[in-house]
């Protein structure tokens, strides 16, 4: 990845500098991998401590997009990595999660309690055996089962049991030394909702298929109610993952049952990752005001399909709108066209078809930073294609 | 894809087990939606009997007796086809015994002169151990049988010939036989082993070939 | 073929007597063979190959055999020419459908023969054949090929095939099988 750092004006020291250096034990450091197709997190707590929150390839290495970056930076994730948290099942967020489980065997694994219904592991298993219904999502979930199934019966010793995501659940409690002082954290789930819980279930059951049904790609399931929203919180200040969690318009789904919520632990984040590609479909202007600090980092993958490209630009002033210091993984572009037999090429031509790669602009925004007078001070670093949101239509 | 065109090429999944041949008919592939009804009406028909059924559709050739059911195509567009034919027809018919398979490829290649064709058969099989005993010795059939690196039973077997349609030819038969256990009852196990191991056997094939064309 | 028929008409009709416990003579002149795949190989019931064209050094063509002791009969058929059209691919996708739009299908194609970043495409639906038009729907699997088919009599064509995959339905037994299945990694894995 060729190096683009852009220093925050919060610290401009040379802390954030070193590029595949890891992070000191008392730096927090937290990456937002977007290859172009799907997104990670890849997050440092201190002391050598990791977590993985979805999963990605790194269309250069081929490889988990987190385990691509921890072998770069001389990590070994099979003893650094605590915890890998799925937040939801779409194709885009699952790729490769199967390979990081495998490989990080000190880890925990987390998912959304909606992915633990009978009707969700029926749906893995119709579909998870069946290689050619191409399925990614499916087809992952099928091998982190097997590998589960694996550990629990022949190798125990390699067990470690999962735990699930439920709105307000603390998934991790801990102490971690940061210079002089010994600071807690935490890692809380806020989301899914108990009502978004049924909802995914009843969505999921309609995607098993019926008697009769031809075979095919198991569709997505929109909106994403089983989404899971993390928060980490590091003493007085937090991070929030919005992954793919989308506005319902309901008081008991999506954004506004995280935020009216009573159970929800208190704090405000310095850093958002911008659920859903800055869609406006996941916007809740309540998330600014009440869940963030001012002026948050804030990072966000784009998505392109067909001809749709998130974000828009009316997304991109929106959210400028809500803070100076916001970035993306990539950039509005596809990559060139396929060179082809020219045989083929005219072929393609004369049926007037124009292939499209998927959008690909591999980028990471990284942000490290120490946790000083109740606060982390961040530095972003662009590497790869990725820029400030600012610049994404100019 | 072959680094080389071949000329001529195809591939063919053969079944033994224990068959009832009459079922296998166009009209009934057809009701089952496993092919279009307009390729069962216009199918050509040899012979439909229960001992053996044998009939071909434009991209297809089935044949199938009491103890061998064989499904060929020799247009590379229709493998993947004739593959989910074959697994539709036996997750439709499960109950039939299946206890070994075949995915083959047969492959003839042009040589660009008879002295390349000379070169490469000689190559393969170096006659200076021949010639003290034969006249004019040449290679007439080659067939190396390798283990499986999958851990399923069965084996890898490579023919390689002087081709028979084309010269100067070589031609390539791969044979990646699987087998399951003689107990057996019904066609999950050897269709799940197609389902699941399509990729490599016709990646694998392809490395094969690719690897002795290299050795000219 | 035509020689054929009437001979084994009371097979077909199932008349007479159990066609799988009497020996077929062989009724035409031996040279005339089918082609030696498939029906011959079944001489080979001693030792199994899953190859389909081997045995043509055990058959005797100067005479009648009564094959009663082997298990399939053979039935010797009059020469019919082997002619087949032959395709090679120069490009090859699998596809799928995301969705359906009003004359076109909006499509990912996996690229099968260069490894590379996934494509989209917006493919007329007049280039699906009619027959096929019935298995659209998004999530739907297809095949696409773009190469030479040379026919029998030598003709060389470009062309481009689009095939949907086509699959048995979900059977009862399939997903009462899932429903077990997923019963059962609950109790295993602790997904409760």
């Amino acid at each position: 990845m060729r190096p683009n750092e852009k220093l925050s004006d919060s610290n401009k020291s040379s802390v954030g500098n070193r590029i595949y250096l890891p992070p000191e034990q008392d730096e927090i450091e937290l990456s937002l991998f977007g290859p172009g197709y799907g997104e990670s997190v890849l997050l440092h707590i201190g002391a050598n401590q990791w977590i993985i929150v979805d999963s990605c390839i790194d269309p250069t290495s081929e490889s988990p997009a987190p385990l691509s970056y921890l072998r770069k930076i001389n990590i070994d994730p099979s003893v650094a990595v605590k915890q890998i948290i799925a937040t939801h099942w779409h194709d885009d967020h699952v790729r490769g999660l199967a390979v990081i489980l495998k490989e990080c065997k000190s880890a925990e694994f987390v998912c959304s309690v909606a992915q633990t219904s009978k009707e969700f592991l029926t749906l893995v298993s119709a579909y998870g055996t069946r290689p050619m219904m191409e399925s990614t999502g499916i087809n992952e979930f099928y091998e982190i089962i097997k590998l589960q199934q694996t550990r629990n019966v022949i190798q125990k010793s390699q067990f470690i049991p999962p735990k699930f995501a439920i709105a307000d659940r603390c998934l991790w409690q801990y102490e971690i030394n940061y210079g002089e002082q010994n600071i807690p954290g935490a890692i809380y789930a806020l989301s899914p909702s108990d009502a978004s819980v049924l909802i995914a279930q009843m969505g999921i059951a309609k995607l098993i298929p019926q008697v009769g049904e031809t075979k095919r790609r198991v569709p997505s399931l929109l909106p994403n109610h089983a989404a899971v929203v993390l928060l980490f919180k590091i003493g007085e200040d937090s991070i929030l993952l919005g992954s793919d969690l989308e506005e319902t318009g309901q008081a008991e789904t999506g954004w506004m049952a995280i935020i009216s919520s009573g159970t929800r632990p208190e704090g405000k984040a310095s850093f958002f990752k911008i659920p859903h590609h800055g869609s406006v479909t996941a916007e809740n202007p309540h998330i600014w005001s009440l869940m963030l600090k001012p002026q948050p980092i804030s990072a966000l993958t784009p998505f392109a399909a067909g001809k749709v490209f998130l974000p828009t630009n009316d997304d991109v002033d929106r959210i400028c709108n809500n803070t100076d210091q916001a970035f993306s993984t990539g950039v509005p572009k596809h990559p060139k066209a396929k060179s082809r037999p020219k045989m083929v090429e005219k072929q393609i031509k004369e049926m007037g078809l124009k292939l499209r790669p998927v959008y690909c602009s591999p980028g990471q925004v990284r942000v490290r930073g120490r946790y000083i007078n109740d606060r982390i001070n961040w530095i972003v670093q662009l590497l790869g294609d990725a820029i400030p949101l600012r610049e994404m239509y100019n | 894809m072959l680094t080389d065109q071949p000329i001529i090429q195809g591939m063919n999944i053969v079944l033994l087990g224990d068959f009832n041949p009459k079922i296998f008919q166009p009209a009934w592939f057809a009701a089952e939606q496993l092919i279009r009804v307009p390729e069962a009406e216009g199918a050509d028909i040899k012979i439909i009997n229960p001992e053996v059924v044998i009939f071909d559709l434009d991209w297809l050739e089935v044949q199938v007796t009491r103890d061998r059911c064989i499904f060929t195509t020799s247009q590379e567009a229709y493998y993947e086809v004739v593959r989910d034919l074959c697994i539709g027809t036996f997750r439709l018919l499960r109950h039939t015994p299946l206890r070994k398979m075949g995915i083959n490829r047969d492959v003839h290649f042009r040589m660009k002169s008879v002295d390349e064709w000379h070169e490469f058969g000689h190559r393969l099989a170096p006659k200076e151990l021949w010639n003290s005993i034969l006249k004019n010795p040449g290679l007439k059939s080659m067939t190396i049988e390798g283990v499986r690196e999958d851990g399923l039973r069965g084996y890898m077997r490579v023919k390689v010939e002087p081709s028979t349609r084309i010269q100067p030819g070589i031609y390539f038969q791969i044979n990646d036989h699987y087998e399951t256990d003689k107990s057996v009852i019904g066609s999950e196990d050897i269709i799940n082993i197609l389902e699941s191991s399509w990729d490599q056997s016709m990646g694998k094939s392809e490395v094969i070939i690719n690897s002795i064309l290299g050795w000219q | 073929m035509l020689i054929l028929k009437p001979k084994l008409a009371q097979y077909e009709e199932g008349i007479g007597q159990d066609p799988t416990g009497d020996p077929i003579k062989l009724i035409t002149d031996p040279e005339s063979l089918l082609d030696p795949k498939g029906i011959l190989s079944c001489f080979r019931n001693v030792e199994e190959e899953s190859r389909s064209e081997n045995i043509e050094e055990n058959i005797d063509r100067k005479r009648t055999i009564n094959l009663g002791e082997f298990s399939s009969p053979v039935i010797r058929l009059p020469a019919i020419s082997r002619r087949s059209n032959n395709m090679a691919s120069l490009q090859k996708w699998q596809g799928y459908v995301i969705k359906v739009l009003n004359e076109a299908l909006l499509v990912r194609l996996i690229d099968l023969t260069h490894k590379g970043p996934d494509e989209e495409a917006e493919i007329p639906i007049e280039e699906i054949s009619q027959d096929d038009r019935g298995l659209i729907r998004p999530g739907a699997i297809f095949y696409w090929n773009i190469g030479y088919l040379d026919s029998y009599n030598g003709q060389r064509t470009r062309i481009s095939v689009i095939r949907f995959q086509r699959l048995p339905a979900w059977s009862k037994e399939e997903i009462d099988a899932a429903e077990r299945e997923a019963e059962r990694l609950q109790q295993i894995i602790g997904w409760k």
